[in-house]
C-alpha cells in the first residue's frame, strides 16, 4: 500500500496516511491473494482507486462528467445495521430525497447486507460536519464512501473520518473505504448522459458494485445470466464463467464467505482448557481454543500490535499466546495480558482495546463450531434450518457426543470449490466415477454391481442453500448396519447398539440413524457425509481454479477400540485422497476445470429430475438448492426471476 | 557349520538396497503383479495422515491402511481401466536412499530408507518426500515385504491432492 499515497502528489493529510496504514493495512500480495480477501476489501478499493486515478482525471471536468449538474449535494444511505431495525440513517439529498432514496437503498442492500454508502459531490463539508457532529449511528461492517469532490474536500473527509474513528465510532472490526469517482467506466450503462439525478446515482451505485468485486472491472451485466433456473421448461444451467472468474471469486469472498456461517472446527478438537488448533478459515488465520474457563473461542490469529501470528503451531496446549515479534502476550481468552515496557505508552493506551480480534459471531451446534463475519447474521440454529434434523441424525449416534478422530486428510484439488460442493452430494456419478470401488464393495460384500450401486432414497433442499441426499445404502455402517465383511461376530454387537438406540429414540428415528446414509451440505462449504463412516469435510477457494480441502473422521466418543478400528477401516476403503474413490473424484473435478477452458461451451447442465415430483438421489435437486442460494447471495435476486426477465 | 548358517541369515545393506531398488523399478514400470510377489501373503501397506506421521491406523485416520485384501484389490484396480486418477497412468520416478538396517528379530528385519517419488501427469509434477519403514522377512535367503509404511514429510497433500499411485 505504500505506493498508494504517492498518487496524491504528497498532498495527503496525516489522516489519510493513518487510513492507509491503519484500517486499510494490508499488503499488495494479500490483495492479490483471493484467500486473504473479504474482510479488508476496503484497502483493495483504496488501492484500486488511489493507485490508478491520475491527478488529471480528478478535475472539475471529470467531476462534471459524472455527477455534477445533477443537483446532488450528498446522498447517504445506510442499510441494515442489525436485526434491531435501526437500519436507516437516512438520505442526505436535500434536492430530492424521495426521488432517489429508496432505489439507492435497495441497490446498496443488494450490494451487501450491511454497508454505509455515501456519495459526495461538491460542498461535502456540511455533510462531514454532520458526520462528525453526531446523528450517525454506530456502523458495523463496511463503510463505503464514494467521494466526488475536490482534493480539499477529500482531505476534509479523511480528517472527519479520522476524528470519527477517534471517537470510537469506527471500531477495529469496521473498514472504512474511500472511493473516488474518477473516470466512470459505466458508459455502456448510462451512455455518458446521466440526464437525471436518479440515473447518475444509479451510475455511481453500479460503479460501487463493480468495485465491490475488488480489483475487478466487472460489468454489472456480467452478473446477469450466471444461472438459468427455468422451472417451466425444467431446465437448470450454470454458466461456467462462475468456475473461472477471479471477479466471481472476489464476490464470493465478500458475499458468501464473509457473510454466511462457516464451519471453523469441532469442540472435541480442543477437549481440555488451553487446547488449541490454528488453521485458516475463509482465508483467515484463526485459533480455535478452549479457554481456562472451559469456553471454546475462535480468535483471529494476528497480534493487535503489528500483525504477526501469535500462534504458529498447528495444535497444542497453551496458557498464553506470546507474539514472537515484540512479545505481547495474550491469554486463552484473547485478552492482552503482557506488554513489555508498557510504561512507554501514554495513558490513553488501553490493553482492553487490544485483545485479539474475534469473528463478529461465533456459535456452535452440538459441538460444531461456526463463525460468521457478518454481525447481523441470523442465529446459527436459524441459519441451519432443516439441516439441523440431519445433523441430529449424525450426533444422536452417541450418548456422550461425537468427536473428531486424530488424523486429518489435508489435501487440495486443482478445481473450483463449487465443483466439490456438487460432487459431494451427487448421486448420479456413483457408478461411472466409482466403478472400481463399487466392484470392490460387491466383491467383498458378495453382492452384484446393480445392488451395490442402488441408492434408494431422495434428494432434498433443506433451506438456506443446504441440501441432502438421504437413502438406504448398499454398504455397511459401523454404527449398526451390519455387512458381511464386518464378520459374523460383529452382528450381535451391532444388534445391541440398534436396540439401545431404539429404546432411546423409538424405532423410526433409530432406523434413520443407523440404516440410512446421508450426504449433507451445509451451505456453503461444509460436507458431512454419514455414509460408510462419517466424514466432515470443508474446503476453501484459493484461486478460482484451486481449493484447499480438509477432511476428518467423526465418531462416537464412547465407541470401543474395536469399533473405532472398524470404522476407520471402513472409512478408508472409500474416502480420502488415498482411498478407492476420492482420488477419482479429484481427477474428475480437475478434468472439468480443464474442460472449462473451452469458453465457447457456456453452460453446465444441472436439470436432472427437475420435473419429478419427488426427486431421487440420482437427480440434482440438491445441487440446484445450492446454486439457487448462491445466485441469490451473489446477485441479490433469485435465479428464476433472472430467467423470467431474460425471457 | 553354525557360522555358515548365521551367514546365510545375515543380510547386508547392499542386499537390502538391491531389493528396494528392484521394488522401486517394478513400481515405476507399473509391473504391479510382479511387485505383489515381493510381498508376503498378509502384507500391509500404510500411509499415515500428514499430521500424525507416527500414528496407529486403529486409532488415527490414515491416508492408506491396506490389508492384504485391499492391497491386492488396489493393484487390480490400478491395472484396470476404471481407476480414473491413474488412467492414463502417471509416470513415476523413485529415488531411494539412506537405507539403514535398524534391527533384526529372527527372520524379521527392520529397514528404513528415505524416498522421493516424482509423479508426472497432465503436464504437472507432484513430489512426494518421506521415509519408508519396512518390515522384511527372510525365507530361504529371499527377502519379502511384510509391512511397508510410507511416511510423508509433506505437511499437507497440497497441491498433490491425492495418493493415487503406490508410494
Amino acid at each position: 500500500m505504500t505506493d498508494a499515497g504517492e498518487h496524491l502528489g504528497g498532498k495527503q493529510s496525516h489522516g489519510l496516511q493513518r487510513l492507509l496504514q491503519g484500517q486499510a493495512g494490508t499488503t499488495k500480495s494479500e490483495i492479490q491473494n483471493p484467500s486473504a480477501g473479504g474482510f479488508v476489501e476496503g484497502s483493495d478499493l483504496l488501492h484500486d482507486r488511489l493507485g490508478t486515478a491520475a491527478e488529471a482525471q480528478f478535475t472539475q471536468a471529470e467531476a462534471d462528467r459524472t455527477l455534477v449538474g445533477t443537483g446532488i449535494f450528498a446522498v447517504g444511505v445506510g442499510a441494515s445495521l442489525g436485526r434491531d431495525g435501526r437500519t436507516w440513517w437516512g438520505n442526505r439529498c436535500p434536492a430530492s430525497a424521495e426521488e432517489v432514496g429508496e432505489d439507492v437503498s435497495a441497490e446498496v442492500f443488494r450490494l451487501h447486507r450491511r454497508c454505509f454508502f455515501i456519495v459526495f459531490t461538491h460542498g461535502a463539508e456540511t455533510a462531514i460536519e454532520e458526520l462528525v457532529g453526531g446523528g450517525f449511528p454506530a456502523v458495523f461492517g463496511t463503510l463505503l464512501f464514494i467521494g466526488l469532490h475536490d482534493l480539499r474536500d477529500e482531505v476534509r473527509w479523511v480528517e472527519a473520518q479520522t476524528q470519527w474513528s477517534g471517537r470510537g465510532r469506527l471500531g477495529a472490526r469496521e473498514t472504512a473505504v474511500l472511493l473516488r469517482l474518477d473516470a466512470c467506466p459505466c458508459d455502456r450503462l448510462c451512455g455518458g448522459k446521466r440526464s437525471t439525478q436518479a440515473e447518475s446515482v444509479d451510475c455511481a451505485v453500479r460503479r460501487a458494485r463493480i468495485s465491490w468485486g475488488k480489483e475487478s472491472c466487472m460489468e454489472p451485466a456480467a452478473l446477469e445470466g450466471l444461472v438459468i433456473d427455468d422451472q417451466q421448461a425444467g431446465l437448470f444451467r450454470v454458466n461456467r464463467e462462475v468456475f473461472r472468474s477471479p471477479e466471481i471469486l472476489a464476490l464470493e469472498q465478500q458475499r458468501i464467505f464473509a457473510h454466511c456461517w462457516i464451519y471453523a472446527g469441532h469442540e472435541s478438537e480442543v477437549p481440555n482448557p488451553g487446547d488449541f488448533c490454528a488453521r485458516r478459515v475463509a482465508g483467515r488465520p484463526v485459533i480455535l481454543v478452549r479457554g481456562e474457563d472451559g469456553m471454546v473461542r475462535v480468535l483471529l490469529n494476528t497480534c493487535t500490535h503489528r500483525g504477526a501470528l501469535v500462534c504458529r503451531q498447528r495444535t497444542g496446549n497453551a496458557r498464553t499466546f506470546q507474539c514472537p515479534y515484540h512479545a505481547w502476550t495474550f491469554n486463552t481468552r484473547g485478552e492482552l495480558v503482557g506488554v513489555p515496557g508498557e510504561d512507554a505508552y501514554s495513558p490513553s493506551f488501553d490493553r482492553r482495546e487490544l485483545a485479539l480480534g474475534r469473528p463478529p459471531r461465533v456459535e456452535s451446534y452440538r459441538g460444531f463450531v461456526f463463525i460468521s463475519f457478518d454481525p447481523g447474521a441470523d442465529s446459527l440454529v436459524d441459519y441451519l434450518a432443516e439441516a439441523k434434523e440431519y445433523l441430529d441424525l449424525v450426533c444422536d449416534q452417541s450418548e456422550v457426543g461425537m468427536e473428531i478422530v486424530s488424523g486429518a486428510q489435508l489435501y487440495s484439488i486443482r478445481a473450483n470449490w463449487k465443483l466439490l460442493v456438487e460432487n459431494s452430494i451427487d448421486g448420479y456419478h456413483g457408478l461411472p466415477t466409482h466403478q472400481r470401488y463399487m466392484a470392490f464393495l460387491a466383491e467383498i460384500g458378495g453382492m452384484d454391481l446393480a445392488t451395490v450401486t442402488r441408492l434408494r432414497g431422495v434428494g432434498k433442499s433443506l433451506g438456506n442453500g443446504h441440501s441432502v441426499i438421504d437413502y438406504e445404502p448398499p454398504w455397511g455402517r459401523p454404527i449398526a448396519r451390519w455387512a458381511p465383511y464386518f464378520g459374523e461376530e460383529k452382528k450381535v454387537h451391532l444388534q445391541a447398539v440398534q436396540q439401545r438406540l431404539e429404546e432411546r429414540f423409538g424405532k423410526t428415528w433409530a432406523y434413520r440413524i443407523t440404516q440410512t446414509s446421508r450426504n449433507l451440505l451445509i451451505f456453503p462449504n461444509l460436507i458431512i457425509n454419514d455414509i460408510m463412516a462419517v466424514t466432515v469435510r470443508t474446503f476453501f477457494p484459493v484461486t478460482p481454479e484451486y481449493m484447499e480441502v480438509s477432511a476428518w473422521a467423526l465418531a462416537p466418543r464412547d465407541e470401543s477400540a474395536a469399533d473405532r478400528a472398524l470404522r476407520l477401516d471402513n472409512f478408508l476403503t472409500f474416502l480420502g485422497p488415498g482411498g478407492f474413490a476420492t482420488p477419482d473424484d479429484v481427477e474428475m473435478l480437475e478434468s472439468c476445470q480443464q474442460g472449462f477452458a473451452n469458453r465457447e461451451v457456456v453452460w453446465s447442465d444441472i436439470s436432472r429430475g427437475m420435473n419429478r415430483a419427488e426427486p431421487v438421489t440420482t437427480d440434482e435437486l440438491q445441487m440446484r438448492a445450492f446454486w439457487r442460494r448462491w445466485h441469490e447471495l451473489i446477485t441479490g435476486r433469485p435465479a428464476h426471476q433472472a430467467a423470467a426477465r431474460a425471457a | 557349520m553354525e557360522t555358515r548358517e548365521m551367514r546365510g541369515h545375515e543380510v547386508s545393506r547392499e542386499q537390502v538396497e538391491d531389493f528396494l531398488y528392484h521394488e522401486a523399478a517394478l513400481l515405476d514400470e507399473w509391473r504391479l503383479e510382479e511387485w505383489l510377489t515381493l510381498l508376503t501373503e498378509d502384507a500391509n501397506y500404510f500411509v499415515p495422515s500428514t499430521d500424525v506421521p507416527d500414528g496407529d491406523h486403529r486409532t488415527s485416520l490414515f491416508l492408506i491402511a491396506d490389508d492384504a485384501v485391499r492391497l491386492r484389490s488396489r493393484v487390480r484396480q490400478l491395472l484396470g481401466k476404471s481407476a480414473h486418477a491413474e488412467t492414463p497412468r502417471s509416470r513415476t520416478r523413485r529415488l531411494i536412499s539412506n537405507v539403514r538396517i535398524r534391527g533384526r528379530e529372527g527372520e524379521t528385519i527392520y529397514v528404513t530408507a528415505n524416498f522421493v517419488v516424482y509423479r508426472m501427469r497432465a503436464e504437472l509434477v507432484d513430489t512426494y518426500v518421506g521415509r519408508y519403514e519396512y518390515t522384511l522377512v527372510q525365507h530361504d535367503g529371499a527377502l519379502k515385504i511384510k509391512e511397508r509404511r510410507a511416511i510423508l514429510d509433506l505437511e499437507v497433500l497440497r497441491p498433490h491432492g491425492k495418493v493415487s499411485i503406490i508410494l
